[in-house]
């Protein structure tokens, strides 16, 4: 009887299963996930999933207070290796295609188009490191639960329309709200573009070496579109980092030091082979790249793959200022060097037209502007006109040595900033005259960088049938599409 | 809706059924000589078949012919004849208790508080007197029905002064669900987790409801089975008085194998051989050998100073020594009059772990009357705990690095040069202050306990009360409240880390940095309220047949809010209060800021009949409305039906044989459902990450899990089948029971790629079966010596099952391994997976690269094994047997007995093996004196095949193997043992003093001292060198067999305990 009398109020009884606690698929807004999607891929370049980058690319090292990481150092790499880094790049991709796909259902197109580009730059960045992965099928969890692997190669000439379609977006009129939503260029749909193209360049220059390719009508259209980042368009990211714990400027975070003042990290100290390198030809980015150690004594590093013997935390370089200044400092996402560098190369190449030795000369100031150089650009020159790695009367005359000379010089550019670039640039050109930046441990498996990462373990659980299908992947032989 | 029309049509229905009969109605109470009810005895008019059977408090109803005689009868009593003649309608009788060894247990608590005759029963149920729950002294209710009830199994999942376990009856019903039993106190629902706060003093009896079937009435939280829990409520006239006082100290026991031959280093000092010199501020062990000889250890402090220690494993035995004994005191008192019943409990816990302390205070007041027709009985049990533990979570967050896990790994970690035990007192000991701990890269242990807790309180009031009205002699109607209140809150305070200017200046930075204070505050508040409203009745229909009914409905609400809220960077030292702190206040996401709200109701029914007190039958069905499922998926029915047949009853055979005392077969079968998925899961959702928001700048990121939102229950099917013998007077009693579920339905959290966007999927995905024999053998006495006896209990249990789909034919991944991640090495993938045509569950890991043999494949050069691309799937994770042998020994008022149990088939992963092989501790890692080895049982490709390798040795046999993670530390199979143990859980000795010497029970009535040892043995395979294979890193959910090294080691027990009586 008493379920009688009760089954009149069923409807409004039993109607209580509606979250009053958790944002949900049905209020959430694309503005509300896009700032902290644009401040997840700048906390993905300032990523110590890269760290390995950084080591292998000899820029940084081990300190001597902990025993070596024997995978790393060997390069005999497994398959959890890469895992975090894959896990991380695709989780925030996902909050990427989240506002991309919720803000084209509002017909923001500006908003949509942000996150395109966004996305455009972390795939690439999965496809430089795994060559074929999960694209047209990622996300779309209600059809597949265990998405395919495309071509690499398919996905860069998706990820090229991506970016086009990304443009035209960036042109149309932005929403009152996009400015205050915009945490990385406040609302610049100019920059935004800049920023596509350069991501677009950056995939072409990518592909230099593949036989036959022609990159004519993708020039046309950065051209026609206003071109790439120059001298001071850094893309970076800032909802406002400030030093307090979890607060921190991404970079800063990781490498600087906690907001109570303490080394943030004592694992990663300069690499001695760039150091030397630095010194030698007494550029003054060494001190803006390194600090000096907090022990005392000149900027030291430490030899990557060195069992014993390495100076400790304190005696050795930790990350200068001219990368972790601030805790609040913007954190970067694509720097202007990186794009200038870009841009010499294309022109070098006769992609685009224009003087070469220009360009990359301004690259290379950038490279001292950024870092925060003291009166950078005279000191710019004297570096270029001293040394004969930096001297343009050394690029050579064939497309390939200028593209050499100047990848070299891209390459000291980026360390730290992005060795992600300087490893692909090094598996495309490999332009690094001498090897001193391979491992010195005995145990190696190589004594060259592998040119890839294996697929990470979770895709092996979960996602099995369709990464089987890519093969073994060796990491010295499996390589990606673009790599000669 | 039809559904339940039928079930009130059933209830009209049934008093049409009653007819009139002619003779006198006589009524009466059967008692026995203490003036105690004798429950369900059987009444018979001689010479007929007219029987019928008492009521639980004895009273009974019959209607007999003039002048006929009456023929009282039950279980473990004498019978015995009353003519009525020349009797008025009210007729008292008393029946002598016989010899008790005869008595099999004939009353059990069944549905809704209800009390049945066992005979009754169409399926498996179980019951303890207070006697058998109280012998070993257990704590809590969990630890003291281990070992004791066949299919029932209880892992304790470690060791701390909360001893966390998981229970399980017949394993398991749902994948990723709920699957431990419902727990009814009083007839109250009440969550699982009061069972470790009830007092086994305070419990008068416990029925253990196996089947899901015997439980289709409780609705859908009895799936899983059901303990039902009778609280102690005064009987007798004169009021007793009962003391209690118990003693119970417990020591570390079954520490994992350590080596003891190797000092601190790793391979930072290399000599020219390659040998690994000696580093005095390492905690990795893969340093020289130890030869005696005095070292430095440590680094040169501010002063100058340095500790100088002997080179040997000297010190192996601190690892040991620095867990406390714990201390375990129990007092109690209770009083029990006529109807009510009065009890206090103070139990205080001090744990191995020094400074951890739990103490919980109870009371309890039971009462209960009647008047007429209308009776009441209520309830009440409060309970205070307040507790003070080491925050270990706390302290790896703060050091969020390879070596600052958990207590236990600071300790493995320690070289056994290292005086650890000196460290104590890390405040005024130089060289145990912070800034001058000897280890560059771990903390002193004792400086953690000291500074990083966690003190919480929970008030729990558990009320009921149920008033029932006998409308007519066939209906009764019963209402009942219950509420289960429960407040909460706790508090982590992190004192500030500070370090000296010479330390910060020369030491490593992760360790030896200033870092302000914090403190964590959290308040939670649970509330559930049950409203159960039933008519229920039984009436002869004729001399053969009886029927008894039951139709009702039940509300309930759960609701529960927490909040919670943190600072972490507190200003003034020691002043833990979150508004005294410079920047954001960490505030917690949900659920640790929530509110919480469920409602469910359902209608329910029952009849059943029975012929000439020997043959049973009973159908049951009950429909569900749960709030937690959208509004078309809501509402679900299912329905059950039982037999038992008393064949000794009905075969006149069997009924007059001198051999079969007691004959009974019986079977069920029933369908249940039950909602696994927790409130608010059918949406997607998203949260703030740290960090955010940024000022003005809010930004969610999407949250891991895709449910699906048409989610339906879980069912699962039920048949068994079973039957108890007793021989010889029931000298000798048999019972065994065959169950076979079939569990559909089943709702999946499907680790998906992280491509997917979400890397979990919730769908119901899944089925499986779970089926096997359980079989309990009691023979009383095994042999008389004179006035003593000896009894012996032995039970096992067959339990398999098998994963028959899933999603896709998709493994799904059950949980986790995080309980202690590396972050220099990787720790290897360890899951407990659902994987078809496997168990449930099986364990997934990593494991070598094999050739097609099996045998790990090396590199032909370096001598170095690989980690295979595929994790493999390998055994099972819960037992596939399980038996306790239960043997006791009595004397007039001595009595000795002990509980054995044996669980084996089920395989376990120790997280501590690979965290130890990284530090250079284990045993394992010194196998070969840390040098080159030839891997055992491996082959290398000679470019054409694989040859078994017997001289290429791995080119280091030090830290450059053991210590790394793809040769290594990072293959799951490494750390994978059986996990089969034979286990001495209880021996109990307990003396009551003759009469003789207290006076013969003038003003103290009763004596008893016992003695109690616990886990006295434990015996693993050779194959397990890290512990107590049933320890899992987390209580929770449905993982088995993952320990970590967040545990503190295995403990064995001694105690002892007086009790009086007055």
């Amino acid at each position: 009887m008493a379920a009688i009398a009760i089954t009149g109020c069923q409807k409004h009884f039993l109607d209580v299963n509606d979250d009053p606690n958790r944002v949900t698929e049905s209020n959430i807004t694309p503005e509300l996930i896009f700032p902290q999607a644009a401040h997840a891929t700048g906390v993905r370049q300032a990523s110590l999933n890269f760290r390995f980058a950084n080591n292998w690319m000899g820029y940084w090292a081990n300190s001597g207070s902990f025993a070596i990481d024997q995978t790393e150092t060997t390069y005999n790499i497994d398959f959890p290796f890469g895992d975090p880094l894959w896990q991380n790049h695709y989780n925030v991709l996902f909050d990427l295609f989240q506002t991309n796909r919720k803000a084209l259902a509002k017909g923001d197109s500006v908003l949509t188009g942000a996150a395109q580009i966004l996305s455009a730059k972390l795939f690439q960045e999965l496809v430089d490191i795994f060559g074929d992965i999960p694209y047209s099928q990622a996300f779309h969890n209600d059809q597949y639960r265990q998405p395919a692997y495309d071509k690499a190669s398919a996905v860069y000439a998706s990820l090229q329309q991506s970016l086009d379609q990304a443009i035209s977006f960036m042109q149309k009129t932005e929403r009152s709200s996009f400015s205050s939503v915009d945490v990385v260029t406040h609302g610049d749909e100019l920059q935004w573009i800049k920023f596509a193209n350069t991501l677009k360049l950056r995939m072409l220059i990518r592909q230099s070496e593949v036989a036959g390719f022609n990159p004519a009508t993708e020039i046309a259209k950065i051209i026609a579109n206003g071109g790439v980042l120059h001298s001071g368009e850094t893309i970076s990211v800032n909802p406002g980092y400030s030093n307090e714990t979890n607060k921190q400027s991404p970079f800063y975070a990781n490498f600087g030091l906690t907001p109570t003042g303490a080394d943030a990290n004592n694992l990663n100290r300069a690499n001695a082979y760039f150091v030397n390198l630095l010194n030698s030809t007494s550029d003054p980015r060494l001190s803006r790249y390194f600090k000096t150690p907090s022990a005392g004594g000149n900027i030291t590093g430490n030899l990557y793959g060195l069992a014993a013997g390495n100076p400790d935390g304190a005696h050795s370089s930790s990350i200068g200022p001219g990368l972790a200044g601030s805790a609040s400092q913007n954190q970067w996402i694509l720097t202007s060097v990186e794009s200038m560098f870009l841009e010499a190369e294309a022109i070098a190449r006769g992609w685009i037209a224009g003087s070469a030795q220009t360009a990359y000369e301004n690259a290379v100031r950038e490279s001292f502007i950024f870092l925060g150089v003291p009166n950078a650009v005279t000191a710019a020159n004297t570096y270029m006109s001293a040394n004969a790695i930096a001297n343009w009367a050394n690029a050579g005359a064939t497309a390939l040595s200028k593209a050499k000379f100047i990848t070299y010089q891209k390459y000291i550019a980026l360390a730290g900033i992005d060795p992600l670039e300087a490893w692909s640039d090094l598996r495309r050109l490999n332009m690094i005259p001498n090897t001193g930046y391979i491992t010195v441990n005995p145990g190696k498996i190589a004594s060259t960088v592998p040119v890839r990462l294996l697929y990470p373990q979770s895709e092996y659980t979960t996602n099995a049938t369709n990464v089987n299908a890519e093969g073994n992947i060796n990491q010295f032989t499996s390589k990606i599409f673009w790599q000669p | 809706m039809r559904k339940l029309q039928l079930l009130v049509l059933m209830l009209i229905l049934l008093p049409a059924l009653a007819f009139s009969q002619g003779g006198r109605v006589i009524t009466g109470r059967i008692t026995d000589d203490k003036g105690e009810p004798v429950s369900f005895a059987t009444v018979k008019v001689k010479g007929s078949k007219t029987a019928i059977s008492a009521d639980e408090n004895g009273f009974f109803r019959i209607t007999a012919p003039e002048n006929a005689t009456l023929q009282f009868s039950a279980s473990g009593s004498e019978t015995k004849d009353v003519s009525i003649a020349g009797q008025g309608n009210v007729i008292n009788v008393t029946l002598l208790k016989t010899n008790t060894e005869l008595t099999a247990v004939t009353v059990v608590t069944t549905s809704l508080g209800i009390r049945r005759q066992s005979k009754e029963l169409g399926y498996a149920a179980v019951s303890l007197n207070n006697k058998t729950l109280t012998q070993g002294k257990s704590v809590n209710v969990e630890q003291a029905l281990n070992g004791k009830v066949s299919g029932l199994s209880v892992a304790t999942t470690n060791s701390s002064v909360f001893e966390d376990s998981k229970i399980n009856i017949r394993g398991i019903r749902s994948l990723t669900g709920n699957n431990q039993p419902m727990l009814v106190i009083d007839g109250a629902p009440t969550p699982l987790g009061f069972l470790s706060s009830i007092p086994p003093d305070d419990i008068q009896d416990l029925t253990v409801l196996k089947s899901a079937a015997s439980a289709a009435i409780y609705g859908p939280d009895a799936v899983n089975g059901v303990i039902v829990i009778t609280t102690k409520r005064g009987a007798s006239k004169k009021i007793s008085v009962t003391v209690n006082s118990t003693v119970q100290l417990s020591r570390v026991a079954f520490f994992p194998k350590l080596q003891k031959g190797f000092g601190g280093g790793a391979g930072e000092v290399i000599d020219q051989y390659g040998n690994y010199g000696y580093v005095p501020y390492e905690n990795q062990q893969y340093g020289p050998a130890f030869d005696g000889s005095l070292k430095e250890i440590g680094v040169h402090l501010e002063d100058g100073s340095i500790l100088t220690v002997p080179y040997t494993a000297g010190h192996y035995k601190d690892k040991v020594n620095f867990w406390n004994t714990g201390v375990t005191i129990q007092n109690s008192v209770s009083l029990a009059g006529e109807d009510f019943f009065v009890s206090v409990e103070d139990a205080k816990i001090k744990g191995l772990m020094p400074k951890d302390e739990n103490r919980r205070t109870s009371f309890r007041f039971n009462g209960g009357k009647k008047y007429g027709n209308f009776s009441i009985n209520y309830g009440l049990n409060y309970v205070l705990q307040n507790y003070d533990v080491v925050n270990e979570a706390g302290f790896s967050t703060l050091f969020p690095s390879a070596y600052n896990g958990s207590i236990f790994f600071l300790i493995m970690q320690t070289p056994s040069n290292i005086p650890l035990l000196e460290f104590k007192d890390w405040q005024n000991n130089k060289f145990a202050q912070y800034s001058n701990y000897y280890n560059e890269f771990a903390v002193n242990p004792y400086w953690v306990i000291g500074n990083i807790r966690q003190h919480g309180r929970q008030d729990d009031l558990i009320g009921n009360v149920d008033g029932s009205f006998q409308f007519t002699p066939w209906l009764k109607g019963t209402a009942r409240v219950s509420t289960n209140l429960s407040f909460s809150n706790f508090q982590n305070t992190q004192a500030p880390v500070v370090v000296s200017d010479w330390a910060v200046a020369n030491r490593n930075a992760t360790q030896y940095t200033n870092r302000p204070g914090s403190v964590f505050n959290d308040e939670a508040f649970t509330s559930r309220i049950n409203f159960d409203g039933f008519l229920s009745g039984d009436h002869a229909i004729n001399s053969d047949f009886n029927v008894k009914y039951l139709a009702g409905g039940m509300i309930r609400q759960n609701r529960s809010k927490d909040v919670s809220v943190g600072g972490n960077n507190l200003v003034v030292p020691y002043l833990f209060n979150v508004s005294v702190r410079s920047g954001d206040a960490a505030v917690p996401l949900f659920p640790n800021n929530s509110d919480i709200q469920s409602r469910l109701y359902s209608g329910y029914g029952s009849v059943g009949f029975g012929f000439r007190e020997w043959a049973f039958i009973e159908f049951t069905g009950r429909n569900d409305w749960d709030s937690r499922l959208l509004k078309e998926n809501r509402s679900f029915f299912y329905p059950g039906a039982n037999a038992s047949v008393v064949l000794s009853d009905a075969i006149p055979a069997l009924h007059n044989s001198k051999y079969i005392s007691y004959a009974k077969a019986r079977a069920a079968y029933s369908k249940s459902g039950n909602v696994n998925v927790g409130v608010y899961s059918l949406q997607a959702t998203y949260s703030q990450p740290a960090g955010f928001p940024y000022g003005g700048n809010a930004g969610f990121t999407a949250n891991q899990t895709i449910p699906s939102p048409d989610l339906k229950p879980e069912f699962v099917i039920t048949k068994e089948a079973g039957f108890e013998i007793g021989f010889l007077k029931n000298r000798i009693n048999l019972e065994a029971t065959y169950f076979n579920q079939t569990c559909n339905n089943q709702i999946l959290q499907v680790s998906q790629s992280s491509t997917t966007g979400y890397t979990i999927g919730l769908a119901n995905a899944a089925s499986f079966k779970n089926y096997g024999v359980e079989m309990d053998l009691g023979l009383t006495p095994v042999v008389k010596i004179n006035k003593g006896r000896i009894d012996l209990k032995i039970n096992a249990t067959y339990n398999n099952n098998e994963v028959l789909s899933t999603f896709g034919n998709i493994p799904v991944v059950i949980g986790g391994n995080n309980g202690f991640i590396q972050t220099a090495n990787g720790s290897p993938t360890a899951n407990n997976i659902a994987v078809v045509g496997k168990p449930a569950f099986a364990f997934q890991l990593t494991d070598y690269e094999r050739d097609p043999e099996g045998r790990v494949i090396v590199d032909r050069i370096t001598g170095m094994p690989s980690q295979a691309s595929e994790l493999i799937v390998k055994g099972r994770s819960l037992p596939l047997w399980i038996a306790g042998i239960t043997p006791s020994y009595t004397l007039g008022g001595l009595s000795v007995s002990m509980t054995w149990d044996y669980k084996t088939g089920h395989s376990f992963y120790s997280g501590m093996g690979s965290d130890e092989d990284f530090a250079g501790i284990s045993a394992r890692s010194a196998e070969y004196g840390r040098q080159r080895f030839v891997f055992p049982n491996s082959v290398y490709w000679d470019g054409s095949k694989y040859v078994p390798n017997t001289d290429i040795q791995v080119q280091d046999g030090n830290a450059g193997f053991w210590s790394v993670g793809s040769v290594n530390t990072s293959i799951g199979t490494n750390y994978f043992a059986s996990a089969a143990a034979w286990r001495l859980r209880e021996v109990n000795i307990s003396y009551s003093l003759p009469q003789k010497l207290i006076g013969n029970g003038k003003v103290i009535k009763k004596i008893t001292v016992s003695a109690v040892g616990k886990n006295l043995v434990l015996l693993v395979p050779k194959s397990n060198q890290w512990g107590d294979p049933e320890f899992n890193f987390t209580p929770n959910g449905n993982t088995f067999g993952l320990s970590s090294s967040f545990q503190s080691p295995a403990s064995r027990f001694f105690g002892g305990s007086v009790t009086v009586q007055f």
